[in-house]
């Protein structure tokens, strides 16, 4: 049933008795040509594409909670591809792409708001910073340009700038194009499309052990009974590692707590995302009016949902020193999603381990933004059994070569 | 009909102070003592807020946190706060308040006309639409509607709001009778005990119920407490929300006083639970009408301020509990009908008329209520009073991992013992009724429990909101969530309670779903033929209660935001003009003169002519001492430095194990049993980790000692053709060959010469222990004048070190750069014992010709750093970049430095510069441009 | 360039008393002192026979062996030759530290807004955060003796000096 005016409008008379359900809660089945773990944006953007590109439906998203409900609903909402090196550039510049006509595609409102990103500099230091980014996406097509003091100022006129602020704004990088989207209409969006291709969405079901013969991939057994398959895709975030360990697959990956932070919905008093480099505070304001804020992880590695007060105080007060009118609001929300960091982060995507095995994660902080990207890629490699060039350097293979793609330490910001 | 003001009642008031505030731009009055809440219900219209969604009107509904309608801007001494609940706000005199979402005012709205759209935009509506031609076209409007309240871009709200630690024995959290009972037990025992309390006054509902304890009034009790607890060293704190439960017991609380609110984090030896209960209202059709109130809200209101809610009242309720509220109103002189849903009541209270077998159906009304429906039958009242049962506060007990489990018997969702490390009592725990919370409490903190005639455990007839009704019926007041969203949530599959809370926005308003999550949940549970249990519960995040960001921010902010670490001399270099900026974390001179381009031209000049001083003092300078020096060293650096001899300096690079650079600097060797290792002033305390690493995991750590001493010594580098000159006049014997240190003394100081050059010119770097700093600092001030020299910053600094092709980590090394990249390839080659980062130079990425590697550029303008290095033909993309990038005075042009793919093998070709579009040539040479032979050294 | 913040705040001066509601700070002037490791008994032994170590918030004699960590002190009050003696290393360290000695009414108030830690259950390490940064300390009778690294001094003055003191509620 198609999403539109005229179908709300119809709803209204029928006392909105007509909506079907956005995606069929599907019982597992004996075997799938291929079946990816874990329900998330990655995930279920994997089934779509599987589905809308490679004509595969044979297909399951297994999900052990509701779908959307790990990072994918706990993020800051930020989509960008401001990045420095050329191959993350094409990354996340494939997934703005994806989701810049992803609402259409999906017949679903993600609410996609290219408002744009400023990544403020405070010293001649990260303004040399901010020169490297800019010129890096340019070469690599992408928009991003270098913006002056004034012309900074002007996109956040509430930041302080009074001459005792202890970060003045002296310029930064702009992409226009950058934004945000409301991340739990994304997972939605995808899993009613992939549903309506015929995709097996099931959630409540937990894997517990995959089976290999002779050196392939032969299936998976769950709390709801075993599966057969010989293509699996894992994009479980922190429960990849644990996954692909029992496949006697490592990963470089460490979790940790990242706490978000959201304040009472106010009229508008912030029209762009602001990420600051000084504080290496983030912050955007929802369609709601509620500010979504972010910062650092918190330091101390776990896998529990929830983060500490030394983090909160640090990135909070970042904020007031910013914005030292926003003392007036209050705090609504805070939580903690659990991200799995890998040394030079970057995701990893490729095959690992036996035959048919393909991983999608080490995601860390920045997972929402590439969802599409992730989908496609995760997508083609099952659909094909090969990388997709995008995907390639990406390769869980690249710890071995010695060929990391390592942005925090290339753009000089803390990721 | 509105609400009137009794002219006897109210504990909290002080009728002899009258105040005056005005909302909407109407005048009201009160007094002191009241909240504006409690003021506006005796005083003001009904309409006091216009819903977020519909914007339909809206009255009070409740006393505290869980109030979802009365929110407003408060301006106070010229100062606005947006979105401030009015059940806690103290009304003060000249208090002005504006509805929030409302315009002009929530009586004469102008958006109201939304609500005859309502079918058009249920939950969840603009997935389904604002596709075509993109969300941007329609956001702007949306946004403008949606948000609360207002933000003052002029008011600034001060940083001072402190933080305190605490801990103490035990933690009460709420002084209901549970808790008091239980702080009570545990003072009289010894035990230091802090109780804290959310409103400004002790005994939770006590207060506006009574209640007789241990034989005397209530309040008796409650000062016994008090006293108790003072006795025993513990405290007491009201006006404070215990707002989050984090790791290890830690609470944080926000405490209001009237000079400046205080950030608590306490951390209890135990802590006990006792925040009580809220109470859930009834689900008849048209339940958002100004004039339906908590029924417990309104006995408050009347207790404590002598605010009578209405005149002629219906009490519409399934439990005993209830039948005091109708009491006590009827004594206050108004008619109350009061409609049990049960078979069974109790008897009339006087005055009040009690019906059995009640079901509320709707409720008539506009801008205020007319009357109700109940059987069938219409009912003339100005005040529905609604009471559906109470919703236990398990906030806290949650956030510390806490489970729950549905108790039918209680008709509530009550923690599961020993899920948390909170024991939880009274109504939080589904403990209803003044005899058992008490006993509850006192047998929580191991005493015995208070006597009262009161034993009653208080029941509810279950009310839940009927799936099968007509009309529009309220789940969420705040965010306007009706049934019929609940119901649609299911239709669509949004049937686990996390996807029906961010499908339908229940739960997510400013009350934080106190009286939403739990019709929210029976609704679905109805609607998809689950049970409670069954259909889940949804998770508890800090803060419990709306806290603001300035309490959690506190002090630090300017001064204390990041502070940065301070020079020894930093007064006396701005007696010399100095122009101070940051590097990496420490404050520094960039230049000595406010004209700061010409200056630092000047000084770069200056420092290769005659000669100049410049402060290294935040240089890292880490001791390593013993016998294990030798063997810990050769394995944390890339270069071996066992075979450096004492007397002698030698330049290295410490790598990650990732064989990426991760400082470099010169090692200084003293003395046979000692090395001072230098780090770059921004990361000292990584490279003292980095060592520390191996010297306890790998190495005997009773053998070698890492001692930090940075801040210890006052380093000055002279540097120059004069410089030896300069140092003989002052006293300072420089026979001290080229990478060389020797230990001397100046006067009685203890001064140590290293002859190291990160200038390319004859350097001394002189370090004094920190007392002997401003002596050393003053005498070269002196003799500085004297050989034509001059103080420089750091900026000529790095002006000096381009010239010579010397990198500094981070600017001229990004996060993939390793030695051989530098032009270090030799202990690579050579090394075949183990160091760190050994491994991974071997990589196929790490032994790759296409490498970005170290050069130095020539061009005929000063390039932008961060420009990108592209080719000349081919298709444009990058190669590297430039990373350093100056005009030099002492070559008179610009130089700069730069990574680029194969550089080493493109010496003298032309590349390409490319910065914001545009694309300019450069030639690519040594990283070295100045005295490439060093035989100015 | 753009002119980046003027930090105008100033520490405290050696032998510099200031007092601040309730709260009288004074900079000690810097005892000669030394960085030790390893075998630290017998270091104390050798330069400060008859002092002791000592741990958070504990009564300091003129002479002690502050301990930072497991196996590293700041020996305060004597001083001796730099490098590897018996068992243990020493490095000069005069300055090193500057000691804010804190009395007054409002003493432990000043503390628990600085620390977390619980100061009455002590710790064999005088090491702590404080006011968000590493220091040290000791005590001396009602004086509360904190050690902070000679370049944090000027923060922990202004930290100290625009305090918000809190009257008993």
């Amino acid at each position: 049933m198609k999403y539109s005016a005229f179908t709300l409008a119809r709803e209204a008379l029928r006392g909105q008795s007509g909506w079907q359900p956005a995606w069929v809660k599907a019982k597992p089945r004996d075997a799938y040509d291929a079946v990816i773990v874990g329900g998330g944006g990655h995930g279920l953007a994997t089934a779509y594409y599987l589905a809308k590109t490679h004509g595969l439906t044979r297909v399951a998203v297994l999900e052990k909670g509701w779908i959307g409900g790990g990072n994918t609903g706990r993020n800051t909402t930020v989509i960008r591809s401001n990045y420095f090196y050329p191959e993350s550039v094409a990354l996340y510049d494939l997934a703005l792409r994806l989701y810049e006509g992803l609402s259409r595609e999906l017949n679903y409102n993600i609410m996609l708001s290219q408002r744009g990103m400023l990544i403020a500099a405070h010293t001649p230091a990260q303004m040399e910073i901010c020169n490297r980014i800019a010129n890096a996406m340019q070469l690599n097509g992408v928009d991003g340009r270098l913006m002056e003091a004034d012309e900074a100022a002007d996109k956040v006129p509430l930041a302080n700038q009074g001459a005792r602020v202890r970060y003045k704004l002296m310029g930064g990088i702009w992409q226009g194009r950058a934004g945000v989207a409301r991340h739990d209409a994304v997972a939605w969006g995808y899993a009613r499309a992939a549903s309506a291709l015929g995709v097996d969405i099931i959630e409540g079901c937990e894997v517990s052990d995959i089976r290999i013969e002779a050196g392939r991939v032969s299936g998976i057994e769950t709390n709801l009974g075993p599966i057969r398959t010989d293509r699996l895709g894992l994009a479980a975030a922190g429960a990849t590692p644990g996954l692909a360990a029992k496949v006697g697959v490592r990963l470089p990956i460490h979790t940790y707590a990242l706490q978000a932070f959201v304040s009472e919905p106010v009229k508008p008093i912030l029209d762009t995302v602001l990420l600051y480099l000084g504080t290496g505070t983030y912050l955007s304001q929802s369609d709601k009016g509620e500010l979504v804020i972010g910062g650092g992880l918190d330091r101390v590695p776990t896998h529990g949902q929830h983060g500490n007060l030394p983090a909160q105080e640090q990135v909070l007060s970042g904020l007031l020193e910013m914005f030292p009118s926003f003392g007036q609001l209050k705090l609504l929300r805070q939580w903690g999603g659990v991200v799995d960091v890998v040394p030079d982060s970057s995701p990893i995507l490729g095959p690992a381990g036996p035959k048919g095995l393909y991983l999608n994660c080490g995601w860390g902080t920045g997972g929402f933004k590439a969802i599409p990207a992730g989908g496609t890629l995760l997508a083609h490699m099952l659909a094909t059994g090969a990388h997709h060039p995008i995907s390639k350097p990406f390769d869980l293979d690249r710890f071995r070569t010695g060929r990391l793609i390592d942005e925090a330490a290339g753009s000089g910001i803390a990721h | 009909m509105s609400g009137w003001r009794h002219p006897d009642l109210g504990t909290e008031i002080d009728r002899s102070k009258p105040l005056t505030a005005e909302v909407d731009w109407t005048k009201i009055r009160g007094f002191q003592g009241d909240t504006l809440a409690s003021a506006l219900l005796a005083s003001g219209p009904r309409t006091i807020a216009r819903s977020f969604k519909y914007h339909r009107p809206r009255g009070l509904y409740g006393m505290g946190a869980e109030e979802p309608n009365a929110l407003f801007d408060i301006t106070r001494h010229g100062t606005t706060i947006p979105n401030e609940r009015a059940t806690l706000t103290p009304l003060t005199d000249g208090l002005k308040a504006r509805a929030v979402n409302a315009s002009p005012t929530a009586e004469r709205d102008r958006a109201r006309w939304l609500d005859l759209l309502h079918r058009t935009i249920p939950a969840g509506f603009y997935y389904k639409t604002f596709m075509a031609g993109g969300w941007h076209l329609y956001e702007p409007r949306i946004r403008a509607m949606a948000g609360l309240g207002r933000l003052d871009p002029n008011t600034n709200p001060p940083a001072d709001t402190p933080t305190r630690s605490a801990t103490c024995d035990l933690l009460v959290i709420g002084a209901g009778p549970a808790g008091l009972a239980a702080a009570k037990a545990a003072a009289e025992q010894g035990r230091a005990v802090w109780l804290i309390e959310d409103a400004t006054y002790l005994g939770g509902a006590l207060r506006w119920r009574g209640g007789e304890i241990d034989g005397d009034d209530w309040t008796d009790f409650a000062r016994a407490t008090d006293t108790a607890i003072l006795n025993s060293d513990g405290r007491i704190l009201t006006n404070t929300t215990a707002w989050g439960a984090f790791d290890h017991g830690l609470i944080a609380a926000w405490q209001r006083r009237v000079d400046h609110d205080v950030h608590w984090r306490i951390r209890p030896a135990e802590t006990i639970l006792a925040t009580g209960a809220v109470e859930r209202p009834l689900w008849p059709a048209q339940n958002d009408r100004p004039g339906v109130m908590s029924a417990e809200a309104a006995h408050h209101y009347l207790t404590l301020y002598g605010a009578v809610a209405g005149r002629q009242l219906l009490i519409a309720t399934g439990s005993d509990a209830s039948y005091a509220t109708a009491a006590a109103f009827a004594a206050a002189g108004a008619r109350v009908t009061l409609a049990d849903a049960r078979d069974v009541s109790p008897d009339a209270p006087d005055g009040v008329r009690v019906l059995s077998r009640q079901t509320l159906q709707a409720v008539h009304g506009k801008t205020e209520t007319w009357g109700a429906t109940l059987n069938d039958q219409y009912h003339s009242a100005d005040t529905v009073l609604v009471s559906g049962g109470f919703t236990p506060s398990v906030q806290l007990h949650c956030q510390s991992g806490g489970k729950l489990d549905w108790n039918a018997e209680k008709d509530a969702l009550v923690p599961r013992p020993g899920t948390s490390h909170m024991k939880v009592i009274g109504a939080a725990n589904g403990t209803f009724g003044l005899g058992p919370a008490l006993a509850e409490g006192a047998t929580a903190a191991g005493g015995l429990a208070p006597d009262t005639p009161d034993g009653t455990n208080w029941r509810w007839h279950p009310a839940r909101p009927d799936i099968d009704a007509s009309g529009r019926i309220w789940i969420d007041l705040q965010n306007d969530v009706t049934l019929k969203d609940v119901k649609l949530a299911a239709r669509e599959g949004f049937t686990s309670v996390e996807h029906l809370k961010r499908y339908t926005t229940l739960g997510m308003a400013t009350d934080q779903g106190r009286t939403s999550n739990f019709p929210g949940l029976a609704a679905m549970a109805d609607a998809t033929g689950r049970s409670i249990p069954e259909t889940g519960t949804t998770t508890f995040r800090p803060p419990v209660r709306p806290v603001p960001l300035s309490v959690i921010a506190g002090r630090r902010r300017g001064d204390l935001f990041n502070p940065l670490k301070r020079l020894p001399l930093e007064d006396a270099h701005r007696a010399q003009g100095a122009v101070f900026r940051e590097y990496g974390g420490w404050l520094r001179p960039s230049a000595y003169g406010e004209d700061e381009a010409a200056t630092i031209q000047a000084e770069t000049k200056a420092a290769r002519d005659t000669v100049a001083i410049y402060d290294a003092s935040p240089l890292g300078k880490l001791d390593i001492i013993g016998p294990g020096a030798q063997a810990l060293l050769d394995f944390a650096f890339y270069n071996r430095l066992s075979t450096l001899n004492p007397g002698r300096a030698r330049y290295a690079f410490l790598l990650r194990e990732s064989g990426i650079v991760f400082d470099d600097g010169v090692v200084l060797r003293p003395s046979d049993d000692r090395f001072v290792v230098s780090a770059s002033s921004s990361h000292v305390d990584a490279v003292r980790l980095l060592l520390e690493d191996p010297r306890q995991g790998r190495f005997d750590p009773s053998q070698v000692a890492i001692h930090d001493v940075t801040q210890a010594w006052t380093t000055l580098t002279v540097t120059g053709p004069r410089a030896r000159e300069l140092l003989a006049a002052v006293g300072i014997d420089v026979d001290v060959p080229h990478m060389g240190v020797a230990e001397n003394t100046w006067g009685d100081a203890p001064l140590r010469i290293a002859r190291i050059s990160f200038t390319g010119d004859q350097s001394y770097e002189l370090s004094v222990p920190l007392p002997h700093g401003p002596a050393l600092h003053a005498r070269l001030d002196v003799a500085l004048n004297a050989v034509d020299g001059r103080w420089i910053g750091l900026e000529a600094v790095m002006i000096l070190r381009a010239e010579k092709g010397y990198i500094v980590i981070g600017k001229d090394t990004d996060g993939l750069t390793m030695p051989h990249d530098l032009g270090w390839g030799g202990p690579r080659d050579i090394r075949g014992d183990e160091y760190l980062g050994k491994q991974s130079l071997f990589t196929e990425a790490a032994m790759a010709a296409d490498r970005r590697q170290l050069v130095g550029l020539s061009t005929t303008n000063v390039l932008p750093t961060g420009a990108h290095l592209v080719p000349l033909d081919g298709p444009c993309r990058s190669l590297g970049f430039v990373t350093s990038s100056y005009q030099s005075p002492n070559l008179g042009r610009p130089i700069a430095l730069a990574l680029l793919e194969g550089g080493t093998a493109m010496q003298g070709a032309e590349i390409g510069v490319f910065h914001n579009g545009d694309v300019q040539r450069a030639r690519v040479t040594q990283a070295c441009t100045f005295d490439p032979e060093g035989e100015r050294l | 360039m753009m002119k980046e913040r003027d930090w105008t705040d100033r520490a405290l001066a050696e032998g510099e008393t200031m007092t601040v509601a309730g709260l009288t700070i004074h900079l000690a002037p810097a005892a000669p002192s030394c960085l030790i490791s390893g075998d630290l008994e017998a270091a104390i032994a050798a330069l400060a026979p008859g002092g002791r170590s000592i741990g958070l918030f504990q009564d300091r004699p003129l002479i002690a062996a502050i301990r930072i960590a497991r196996d590293r002190a700041l020996l305060v009050g004597a001083t001796g030759e730099p490098g590897w003696h018996d068992g243990y290393a020493i490095s000069p360290a005069t300055g090193l530290y500057t000691c804010f000695q804190i009395s007054g009414a409002d003493v432990m108030d000043a503390l628990t807004e600085g620390t977390g830690a619980d100061l009455t259950a002590s710790s064999p390490a005088a090491s702590l955060q404080f006011a968000g940064i590493t220091c040290l300390l000791t005590r001396q009778g009602k004086l509360a003796e904190l050690w902070v690294e000679a370049a944090m001094a000027t923060y922990v003055t202004s930290w100290l000096m625009g305090r918000v003191p809190m009257k008993s509620a």
